[in-house]
């Protein structure tokens, strides 16, 4: 079932408010909505919500044989299906553009930015290496589904804890002590910005209604040191240099604000353990 | 006099209206195929039908036929299980048995049939995966059950699970050259025990249970009944789904019915 | 006796319960549905437009899907599909929404046994919350036997999952309610809506087993109508405010 398009009237009236300086749900153009992170009892799982947008992030991990060209390098690997329950335009089975599109800013953002150390999985060289599997449910699409699967990915990533293993002897058997977080380099972050009115007006965290009105739009993933880990614009109106580095400026603060919630709320659930 | 507008002809009717055809069948004890209510459809077992597997066998229950083939290939472990080997059963229904099916990827039906007797071959431990290592951590067998729906007339679960099971009971491995000492030598499957199942129909609010449904029979009932056990007498498995809700007393009428038919299936199996 | 999640002190005892409705703002019901740390999301979708293929002329066509928390979904998904919509079919009152679709989506968000008696329970909820006509609710509940003591487990956790001589899932609809005479009896002739066995079990396990899930899933049919109840009153009050 495709999503019904906005009516004309909640069209207009959207850009009627944005041209007067106001969104609809009353955020500021450079606000996000209100973050929320949800652990549960078991390592490694988050539950996302971003304003009405809501997002579960659970880590797994498996010992597995490495390539023989790399191995000493574990694995990432991340599973992004679109779950029907998100929208009813998702269809079981079957991929929509979006669904790649989502798939592909999470691989940049996570993987191809080494956020995770892969090196670190390794247990015994060209034998056995860890395996880290995220898998990503996106539960309710509200608009923004790639900056909400992006904190709840890292997020997960960061709260997970492996089994610690050691080789001992030449047997290599695995001996199980505390289980040990995995080490990650630094924290991307997602920032979308949703272009209107010939890109003279943007905004962050473009919801649903804001996504189907949008001309263009530009993800960009940065980390706390203000590096960029990527920048993705694909299609949408053309834009000004000088635009795309308002952009960035404006992420590197979203950025910082975003990564002091995910440490404070990692901070609070390891406190209560 | 009153004569009725029109009549039918008992086939039209059947069409018409399925559901009051099997009634006035049953509300007699008959079903339209001679059958009385309680009891199975001719059922033959033949083993090793397939020369070039390492263990076969069809089963024909009624109008319903199923090959099974067990072939076994030599496969690394999984790391967290070192000594042991896989069991893989699968069931097709292909577009050939019946013009339900669709080509494709395998039907719902077809897969939960395949899942339900994998789990009544993990969780009844017929088989210690164990015995299928080769090398400990370097190479294990790994036994593919495929079981081919030739024709589709009901009750697949039953005819699939008999098939499976007689294609390994005859099932021989060979392990023939590599680091074998002798050159040539093989060994049978030693199977723990041998589950059997029986498939009973729901039908209408009247609550009559049919027992092995044919596909008529399956499509205009309220539920299914599926009780599987062992040569002992021990259960390995009970599924009961559709609308129909059953009492204790109509789930022990089929526990009891259920010995009964595996004990003759599992003389027919015997036979050679 | 302890259990082995220490938090129960019998057998018989179940997890807590907890649920939520209304939790989805882009479906037209939802719910999760908790037993302890094992936990269900369903949401629902419709009545709504149906594929032209799967169109039924005289009712609706109920469609499940069931997503696992982890890896892809593989055939014991679709066996869980094939459960649910087998056993929600006869429920759901189809025929008075001809040539339209309702879908049913069941996301795992927590792990620790019982899956399968949870997304039952999470559906019912949603289903409710979607507020498609039904003929009865229903409750799921699941047992084990274990292997070393042999006595009947409630509920069990992942951990003694592990040490099961035989599984067994029920599900029973609310239309014949235990009344307090049968209370007192041993046995009660139930009527069981779905059951799912696996394992090694004599007979008298068997019918052990659905008698102690048929007075355990009373407590479950009570929980759903309190649920129910209060989201009523306070959809009520917010009329009327």
């Amino acid at each position: 079932m495709k999503d019904a398009d906005p009516s004309t009237n909640e069209r207009e009236f959207l850009l009627a408010a944005l041209k007067d300086g106001a969104r609809i749900d009353g955020r500021k153009f450079y606000d996000f909505r209100t973050l929320r992170l949800t652990f549960g009892a078991e390592y490694g799982a988050v539950e996302v919500q971003l304003g009405n947008t809501r997002v579960l992030a659970k880590v797994s991990c498996e010992v597995i044989r490495p390539y023989t060209d790399k191995p000493t390098e574990g694995f990432l690997m991340f599973n992004t299906e679109l779950s029907p329950m998100a929208s009813a335009a998702f269809e079981v089975g079957r991929q929509t553009d979006e669904e790649v599109l989502v798939s592909r800013l999470i691989e940049k953002a996570m993987r191809r930015s080494r956020a995770l150390d892969t090196e670190g999985l390794c247990i015994v060289a060209g034998e056995k290496v860890w395996s880290i599997r995220v898998d990503i449910h996106f539960l309710d699409h509200d608009g923004n589904l790639v900056d909400a699967a992006c904190i709840a990915a890292i997020t997960a990533l960061l709260h997970f804890r492996r089994p610690d293993v050691t080789v001992v002897g030449e047997d290599h058997t695995l001996e199980q002590r505390n289980p040990v977080p995995l080490s990650i380099h630094h924290i991307p972050i997602c920032t979308t910005f949703a272009f209107f009115n010939n890109g003279e007006r943007m905004v962050v965290d473009p919801t649903f209604l804001e996504e189907q009105v949008k001309e263009g739009d530009m993800t960009i993933t940065l980390n706390v040191h203000k590096e960029v880990c990527a920048l993705s614009k694909a299609g949408g109106i053309p834009m000004e240099i000088d635009q795309i580095l308002q952009c960035t400026k404006i992420a590197v603060v979203k950025v910082a604000e975003i990564t002091a919630q995910i440490q404070a709320a990692l901070e609070a659930d390891a406190k209560k353990r | 006099m009153a004569t009725p507008a029109f009549t039918f002809t008992p086939s039209t009717f059947q069409k018409l209206h399925p559901a009051e055809f099997f009634r006035r069948f049953t509300t007699e004890g008959v079903r339209p195929d001679g059958r009385l209510l309680d009891s199975f459809r001719p059922t033959t077992v033949h083993h090793g039908v397939i020369s070039t597997a390492n263990g076969s066998a069809m089963v024909r229950i009624g109008g319903t036929t199923v090959v099974c083939g067990v072939k076994a290939e030599v496969a690394e472990p999984r790391l967290d299980a070192p000594d042991q080997g896989y069991l893989v059963p699968n069931v097709e229904l292909s577009p050939m048995c019946s013009s339900k099916f669709r080509p494709g990827p395998p039907s719902e039906q077809a897969q939960a049939v395949s899942e339900a007797i994998n789990r009544v071959l993990k969780e009844s431990k017929v088989l210690d995966l164990k015995d299928l290592c080769i090398e400990e951590g370097k190479a294990v067998w790994v036994l593919y059950v495929d079981a081919v729906c030739v024709a589709y007339d009901g009750n697949i679960y039953d005819a699939a699970l008999a098939a499976i099971m007689a294609a390994l009971n005859n099932g021989t491995i060979k392990v023939s050259g590599g680091t074998a000492a002798n050159d040539e030598n093989s060994f049978k499957l030693k199977l723990a025990r041998t589950p059997l199942s029986a498939t009973f129909a729901i039908f209408d609010t009247t609550l009559t249970i049919l027992a092995d449904p044919n596909v008529t029979e399956e499509t205009i009932s309220d539920g299914q009944i599926s009780i599987t056990l062992d040569e002992t007498g021990l259960l390995c498995g009970v599924t009961k789904i559709g609308a129909a809700s059953c009492s204790q007393r109509v789930l022990k009428d089929c526990v009891q019915s259920a010995k009964k038919r595996t004990l003759q299936l599992r003389g027919i199996m015997n036979q050679l | 006796m302890s259990r082995l999640d220490r938090t129960r002190t019998s057998a018989h005892q179940l997890r807590p319960f907890f649920s939520s409705q209304n939790l989805l703002n882009r479906a037209d019901g939802s719910a999760q549905f908790d037993f302890g740390e094992s936990s269900v999301m369903c949401s629902v979708v419709g009545p709504s437009e149906v594929k032209l293929r799967d169109e039924k002329l005289d009712k609706a066509t109920i469609e499940v899907v069931v997503r696992p928390l982890v890896g892809l979904p593989g055939i014991k998904d679709k066996a869980r599909e094939q459960a649910i919509r087998e056993t929600l079919e006869p429920l759901v009152l189809s025929g008075l929404h001809p040539r339209t679709g309702i879908q049913i989506v069941v996301q795992t968000m927590k792990d620790d046994g019982c899956i399968l008696a949870t997304a039952f329970n999470a559906t019912i909820l949603a289903l409710l919350d979607a507020g498609i006509p039904l003929k009865s609710i229903l409750g799921a509940v699941t047992c084990i036997v274990d292997n070393n003591s042999n006595e009947i487990l409630l509920d069990p956790t992942t951990e003694e999952l592990a040490n099961a001589k035989s599984t067994h899932t029920f599900v029973f609809d609310n239309k014949s309610s235990i009344t307090s005479k049968e209370e007192q009896q041993e046995s009660v002739d139930v009527a069981t809506l779905y059951s799912d066995s696996t394992g090694l079990f004599s007979e008298e396990e068997y019918f052990e087993c659905a008698q102690i899930c048929y007075k355990a899933v009373q407590a479950v049919h009570g929980f759903i109508r309190t649920a129910v109840q209060k989201k009523l009153e306070k959809e009520y009050q917010q009329i009327h405010s």
